[in-house]
């Protein structure tokens, strides 16, 4: 209840702010001023509040807040960031090579930031349906944790019962799947085909196996679930990661843009 | 398995720091790590702890836990090895990533920026139909040095003049003088808020696609200078008030008197108009209605008037030989040579005050003459001192008839004028010189020799024509004056007259001699129908409705009326009480007594009411009071 009403009081302010804009161009207006010079600067001074979020990430020794904080007021100041492009372009196209280029990339960042908010919205909820959560950096120990408990079952099977089935599937077919990421198209788009495709392939060879190897092959089927929920999180996470390599460089290049059209539109001001 | 996120199980993940150990993708990332150089610092799989006098292995659970060799007795890890090609930490691509692709970009805006395609590359968009014309270019409406980033600079904290900006619209839009003043008139001049510079771009914006270049429809545009502010033209605007927007119309015509008195007289009766549109018609683009041409309307009745006809005396007078009081002037010994006798009624014209004012020394008599101080026909109470100066007038009067016969140019000095048609006839001035001074170029040897001649007189022998006689457009000698009777309507020579003497209003006498010539007594009555008006420093004849401010604008085709009376007197309804007449005695084109009633805001607002039809102040009003005439031959030779 706090949450939504907390919600209800951060939409509200945006609009707040927005029609306050909006309805401020009218006295800019009538005091001779063009109002595109007042949410330009607003504009110019959001982008840099929005860029002072990546910058904070990197000063974790100063006292500035929690990210999340930084992060909840990056998104409020993105969606005014919306509302203002679209006040002080009033509500139409640009024209022009240039501000075509300019309204692109800020059109880019934004949905690149709408879906990064997006992602890490939905991801986690995800990930927490397939597996234990595990931090990106850890997934290679626990991937290499797997393939020494398995190989350790594997030979101990082998030492046990001197037939090869269980060897050379693991040999043949699920050691190349350990050693690196599997499958990422489908977990990209949340798929149930990888799981699927080993459990088939279990129970094919589970038919064919003595009753003892057959115990060792249920042993191994943790792992194997395991590795596919692993590879699932690093392809998740891996997306919520990489979404920025793409969103915070637009956004500095959005920067270097309006410093350009700033320049222009003072060198030009007045002129018709 | 292991869940333990302790430092011996799993190294601490560092996103902070520049370089990440090669085999962290493959889960066997030592526990050192990469040096702040990126160099790998890993020599063995552990570093080995002295406890007590033994050294005991340290490799991490993750690279297999302590191994059973167990380090040596140096303390060195038994397992050489294990160095890896340190990589960037994620954090440090992205940075570098940003970096170079900021760099990038912005070699290729320098590129755009500081090569021929910075026109096309940071051009706004496309201009607006009526400027997309083969001889635009960019320094049509821009400094040359604008395709310049380094004058970008500049501008940016130095910004050009408005007056400067202007200038480029004003190359093809021509707005007359105060084109850079508000509405492009000289209508603020006396308020000091409004005598400034107003930008052309201050409600022009190009490059806004299609044809968006006027912003002037915007409500609040108007609000900025005007201190009545005026929301909408339903919250805020004035009563709209008489026809011609507080200021009275050019033509000066009666409709009251028309109607009520001159129609009704049987003499005009046949000439009354049949309807509205008779006298008033619809302009090509169908905006407004004006007057048609005198020929067709006025002249039934008003022919004579202008013609001279209707007049004792059908000729303007412009020279006479004034009645003179030769017995006081001989009785004081005082010499003028030859004067015409027996002249009476004569007076020292307004022309022959300002030609004779160039000699200074006359001046303070000049003025007493104007003034009814002095009169030449009784100089019996007149000082020595003032005698003296009229025997020098009345030589001086000689010798500058003689020289304008003689040598006009010099003569008329500042009222000549290569613009207008000539405005006097000479051969008319040196016959009338010849009558009535024979012996001036005698007289004027001797005096210039500091001989005066003796005063005698003579009679002049002119025969006077008969008003028949004298044709329109014709000069004709009476016994004592010269004078011109008028060709008709738009006589050329009045009109130069006019022109003349309305833009050298400000100079000594010459408002007199104005005032003289368009009285609207005077034969050709110009000013009995032409308006004038009386600025601080400048007259304006209001020959057509053109020349008058038209700050409101109403276009009559567009509101489909009909073209009877009773759709003309449905909004103007004609105000019997009106004091039309007496108005035009101000000579200010603001005082005003229209022959018919205000108009009411609420007639327009039934239908202007911002939802139904547009109510924006542009839709009704001009800004530019100026009239704007486009000239297109100096861009065309600019690109020629």
């Amino acid at each position: 209840m706090k949450k939504l009403a907390l919600r209800f009081f951060v939409v509200s302010l945006a609009i707040l702010i927005l029609a306050t804009l909006y309805y401020f161009q009218d006295i800019r207006v009538a005091q001779g001023v063009n109002p595109a010079y007042d949410n330009g600067w607003f504009l110019f001074v959001l982008l840099n509040l929005l860029l002072a979020f990546n910058i904070r990430k990197k000063l974790i020794f100063l006292p500035l807040g929690k990210v999340k904080t930084w992060a909840d007021i990056h998104y409020f100041l993105g969606f005014l960031f919306i509302g203002g492009i679209l006040i002080h372009f009033n509500f139409s196209l640009s024209g022009g090579l240039f501000n075509s280029l300019f309204l692109l990339l800020v059109v880019l960042t934004l949905v690149t930031g709408g879906l990064g908010l997006y992602w890490s919205r939905s991801i986690p909820k995800r990930l927490s349906n397939r597996g234990e959560y595990v931090v990106l950096e850890r997934i290679p120990y626990e991937r290499q944790e797997i393939v020494n408990t398995m190989e350790r079952i594997v030979e101990t099977s082998l030492e046990q019962d001197k037939t090869i089935e269980i060897a050379s599937f693991y040999r043949d077919r699920i050691k190349p799947f350990l050693l690196d990421v599997s499958d990422k198209n489908d977990h990209l788009v949340s798929s149930d085909k990888p799981m699927a495709s080993w459990k088939k392939q279990f129970n094919d060879l589970k038919i064919q196996l003595s009753s003892h190897n057959a115990g060792i092959l249920d042993q191994l089927w943790p792992y194997v679930e395991r590795k596919v929920h692993l590879d699932y999180h690093h392809v998740k996470l891996t997306l919520l990661r990489k979404w920025l390599f793409i969103h915070i460089p637009l956004a500095y290049l959005s920067l270097v843009f309006m410093l350009l059209h700033v320049l222009i539109v003072f060198s030009f001001v007045g002129e018709v | 398995m292991n869940k333990s996120i302790s430092f011996r199980n799993k190294p601490y993940s560092r996103p902070n720091q520049k370089w990440a150990c090669g085999k962290a993708c493959s889960g066997k990332e030592c526990l050192l790590g990469p040096d702040k150089k990126g160099s790998c610092q890993s020599t063995a799989l552990c570093q080995p702890y002295k406890d007590g006098d033994r050294w005991r292995c340290t490799r991490p659970t993750h690279l297999g836990g302590s191994c059973e060799e167990g380090p040596s007795g140096l303390g060195d890890c038994c397992y050489s090895g294990g160095s890896c090609q340190p990589v960037l930490s994620p954090r440090q691509k992205r940075g570098k990533l940003i970096l170079y692709s900021c760099i990038a970009i912005s070699l290729l805006l320098l590129v755009f920026t500081f090569t021929g395609l910075n026109q096309i590359f940071f051009s706004p968009g496309p201009l607006s139909s009526k400027h997309q014309l083969d001889t635009m270019a960019c320094d049509s409406c821009h400094s040359p040095e604008s395709d310049s980033p380094m004058h970008w600079i500049q501008l940016a904290f130095s910004p050009a003049p408005d007056d400067k900006r202007n200038a480029y619209c004003l190359n093809c839009h021509k707005f007359g003088e105060f084109a850079n003043k508000a509405h492009s008139n000289n209508i603020g001049k006396t308020d000091k808020a409004m005598d400034k510079t107003v930008a052309c771009s201050s409600c022009h914006q190009e490059h806004k696609f299609n044809n968006l270049i006027t912003s002037a429809n915007q409500q609040g545009k108007c609000n900025i200078c005007h201190k009545e502010k005026i929301e909408s033209f339903n919250n805020g605007h004035p009563e709209i008030g008489a026809l011609g927007g507080g200021q009275r119309t050019a033509l000066i015509f009666d409709h009251n008197n028309h109607y009520t008195k001159h129609f009704d007289d049987d003499d005009h009766s046949e000439n009354k108009p049949e309807a509205c549109i008779t006298c008033h018609v619809q302009t090509g683009n169908g905006v407004e209605y004006r007057q048609a041409a005198f020929k067709n309307t006025c002249k039934k009745c008003h022919l004579a008037d202008v013609t001279g006809g209707g007049f004792l005396e059908p000729g303007i007078k412009y020279l006479s030989v004034p009645a003179l009081d030769i017995e006081t002037l001989e009785e004081n010994n005082l010499k003028i040579g030859l004067w015409p006798g027996d002249v009476e009624d004569e007076e020292l014209l307004p022309l022959a005050i300002w030609l004779l004012s160039k000699d200074s020394e006359l001046t303070p008599l000049l003025v007493d003459i104007q003034n009814g101080d002095v009169e030449l026909a009784d100089l019996t109470e007149v000082d020595e001192a003032t005698l003296k100066l009229v025997q020098k007038l009345v030589w001086q009067y000689k010798f500058v008839l003689h020289g304008l016969a003689e040598n006009p140019e010099n003569q008329l000095g500042e009222l000549r004028s290569d613009s207008v048609k000539p405005i006097i006839s000479l051969n008319a001035v040196a016959t009338a010189v010849e009558t009535w001074f024979p012996n001036i170029k005698f007289e004027k040897i001797q005096y210039e020799r500091g001989r005066l001649a003796k005063t005698r007189t003579h009679e002049v022998d002119v025969k006077e024509k008969d008003k028949s006689e004298i044709n329109p457009g014709e000069w004709y000698l009476k016994p004592y004056s010269l004078q011109y009777r008028p060709v008709g309507h738009e006589d050329k020579l009045l009109f130069s007259w006019y022109a003349v003497l309305a833009s050298k209003i400000e100079k000594p006498f010459i408002k007199e001699l104005f005032n003289y010539i368009s009285h609207k007594e005077q034969p050709g009555q110009c000013s009995r129908c032409h308006s004038i008006d009386e600025l601080s420093s400048q007259i304006v004849v209001n020959w057509t409705e053109t020349n008058r401010l038209n700050t409101s604008k109403f276009t009559h085709e567009s509101h489909a009326l009909e073209t009877k009376d009773s759709a003309c007197q449905s909004c103007h309804k004609v105000n019997e009480d009106s004091n039309y007449l007496e108005s035009y005695k101000a000579k200010d084109r603001n005082v005003h007594d229209s022959n018919f009633k205000a108009f009411t805001s609420q007639l327009c607002s039934q239908c202007h009411d911002g939802n139904k039809v547009t109510d924006s102040c542009a839709s009704c009003h001009n800004y530019h009071l100026a009239v704007s005439k486009l000239n297109m031959s100096s861009l065309v030779s600019d690109f020629r």
